[in-house]
């Protein structure tokens, strides 16, 4: 938030002696303080309003503001847009940067000698900042786009022509350097790194975009979505974890990652079918149900560790119906993993049609559900 | 601006004949004055958990509590969340370790979170769970992996109203080598923050 006036909060005056001397100081208060909080809070209260456009991506479905930046303080707003139109990132991702960096605080600082919205150190400030004011909004913002540009043009190559993937290296750029990007030729096997890339990309779609529209970077699937929303797959769920990705820099060999999203409503909630689906088969070991979307772009899915297998192989189910049962069924055996329901996604005609055309967790076509269930207005709460 | 466009390019080539990676490296972690006043004071006021007495022969024990070192920070002191991740060190692989010190000067993934805490000399207090679901697998005798869901606020001392934190959820793999069970790898799937602007 940009900075306040709330240093300017009027004082009364001294009070020496005397109840008359009391009651004139009392109105001198009154008179000088009553205009000055009075501004204070207005000031609050407008800052809060132009940061709060809508209580969360979701909510600007009504006002049709998909892909629209929004939650951006006001004093922010065409700064970030000038930023992103010389760096080439998404505007919300240039949002949710400078919120992680200063939470857009015009006096922010830092241990290491950052300062202003943007944390620069002096050292780089000098390089890109054209002797403008490191807290000024606009010279720090100007500078920021200057910088994130050169960043994005050291790691261009690594890239290819995937802008999703551009995105992501520069955002590692900024956080790790682009020696370390170049090194790793991808996001270095930084915790720090891939957890900042990862953070980012993630508040970029669901504070900063409007109906929670996937923002590039964030993308686990490049193409249309196809029509309508989704239904959330376990109505009350919570989320607990999420996709784990697959050859992740750094880590062993014979660490295959989670290739899903689990949500957990404690057991027995209902699962529900997010979209039109026909059943394309069923897993019996961790009792997981099979299906393709009916429409475009014809995601298959699946469902795991349901309580019983209750649907068949061809059956239609239509979107807002229930599939099964949440439980813990896995490995064979009923409470093989607490109660949560396993969510697959799957990229569209992948497989070579390998296993009837089923595609099957860690086939090598599982893609990340939770941007897509995000923007399809199916997300847990 | 032409001066400039000429002089950021020169001051870029004469840092790159000095040490290109300096030039174009992250923001640098330096100690400055103020931290080196503040070295003697207590980590977190000693709250942080240690590796010692930790369980190396469980490897859900190891892992919880690789989580929870690694989610102690003292803003006055640290200066970005891999500081308290490499004082879990004795719980790490070597090669692991190694990796994430190559990693030490990046960028604070929570460094408005930090810039705030520090405003009011705060420290990290974190809690460490099991995460719900199926990503614990005993992958091998010898080979596991844990979920953890660690959540932290912010524990002032100045004596002002404890700030918000977050919570994420990582996914840690684990080897064990004489008898003890050691971290060789994680990855973080979500991270919420709490703070609100």
């Amino acid at each position: 938030m940009a900075e306040s006036g709330s240093g300017a909060m009027g004082k009364g005056a001294g009070v020496v002696g005397g109840l008359g001397c009391l009651i004139v100081a009392a109105l001198i208060a009154v008179v000088l303080g009553v205009p000055l909080l009075v501004a204070v809070l207005a000031g609050g209260i407008a800052g809060q309003l132009s940061l709060d456009e809508s209580e969360g991506c979701a909510d600007a479905v009504s006002a049709n503001d998909g892909g629209k930046t929004i939650n951006v303080p006001k004093a922010f707003q065409e700064p970030i847009k000038k930023a992103a139109k010389v760096s080439g990132l998404p505007e919300q991702t240039v949002a949710a940067q400078i919120k992680a960096e200063s939470n857009f605080d015009t006096q922010a600082g830092s241990k290491a000698g950052a300062q202003g919205p943007a944390q620069f150190t002096p050292e780089t400030w000098a390089l890109y900042g054209q002797g403008g004011d490191i807290h000024d909004i606009e010279d720090s913002m100007a500078a920021y786009g200057r910088y994130m540009k050169a960043l994005r043009g050291e790691v261009k190559s690594l890239a290819g022509d995937d802008a999703n993937k551009l995105v992501r290296l520069t955002l590692a750029a900024y956080n790790a350097g682009p020696v370390a990007v170049q090194k790793a030729k991808g996001i270095p096997p930084f915790q720090e790194t891939q957890d900042y890339v990862s953070k980012i990309t993630g508040s970029a779609q669901m504070s900063f975009s409007g109906e929670c529209k996937a923002v590039e970077g964030g993308k686990s699937w490049n193409g249309d979505l196809g029509k309508g929303e989704w239904t959330i797959p376990l109505p009350g769920g919570q989320f607990t974890s999420g996709y784990g990705g697959r050859n992740v820099p750094g880590l062993p060999s014979w660490a295959q990652n989670h290739m899903g999203v689990d949500l957990s409503a404690g057991g027995g909630a209902p699962i529900i079918a997010p979209m039109d689906i026909t059943v394309t088969g069923t897993l019996p070991n961790d009792h997981c149900v099979m299906g393709k979307m009916d429409s475009k772009p014809g995601f298959q899915v699946a469902f795991c560790h349901m309580k019983s297998l209750d649907v068949k192989k061809g059956e239609k189910i239509k979107r807002g119906k229930q599939i099964g049962v949440e439980s813990g069924f896995m490995g064979g055996n009923p409470s093989g993993a607490a109660a949560h329901l396993h969510f697959e996604m799957y990229r569209p005609n992948c497989g070579a049609g390998k296993n009837g055309g089923m595609n099957f967790p860690y086939d090598g076509c599982n893609i990340d559900p939770e941007p897509i269930l995000k923007e399809k207005g199916a997300w847990v709460k | 601006m032409g001066e400039m466009r000429r002089f950021v390019p020169l001051a870029l080539v004469l840092l790159c004949a000095t040490g290109c990676s300096d030039a174009s490296e992250p923001e640098p972690v330096t100690t400055s004055a103020t931290t080196s006043a503040s070295t003697t004071r207590d980590l977190a006021d000693g709250s942080c958990p240690t590796t010692r007495n930790v369980d190396r022969s469980d490897a859900s024990a190891t892992a919880r509590a690789y989580a929870s070192i690694g989610h102690c920070w003292d803003s006055t002191l640290d200066e970005n969340t891999m500081t308290g991740v490499l004082r879990a060190k004795d719980l790490m692989s070597v090669s692991w370790y190694d990796q994430q010190k190559k990693g030490s000067a990046a960028r604070n993934t929570l460094q408005a979170q930090f810039g705030k805490a520090a405003k009011h000399e705060g420290y990290s207090v974190p809690e460490a769970a099991p995460t719900a679901g199926d990503v614990d697998r005993d992958v091998a005798a010898d080979k596991a992996v844990r979920g953890i869901t660690t959540s932290w606020h912010w524990k002032t001392r100045d004596g002002s109203t404890d700030i918000p934190g977050g919570r994420d959820q990582q996914i840690i793999y684990l080897e064990k080598h004489g008898g003890q069970w050691l971290v060789v790898g994680t990855q973080t799937t979500t991270t919420e923050e709490l703070d609100k602007a």
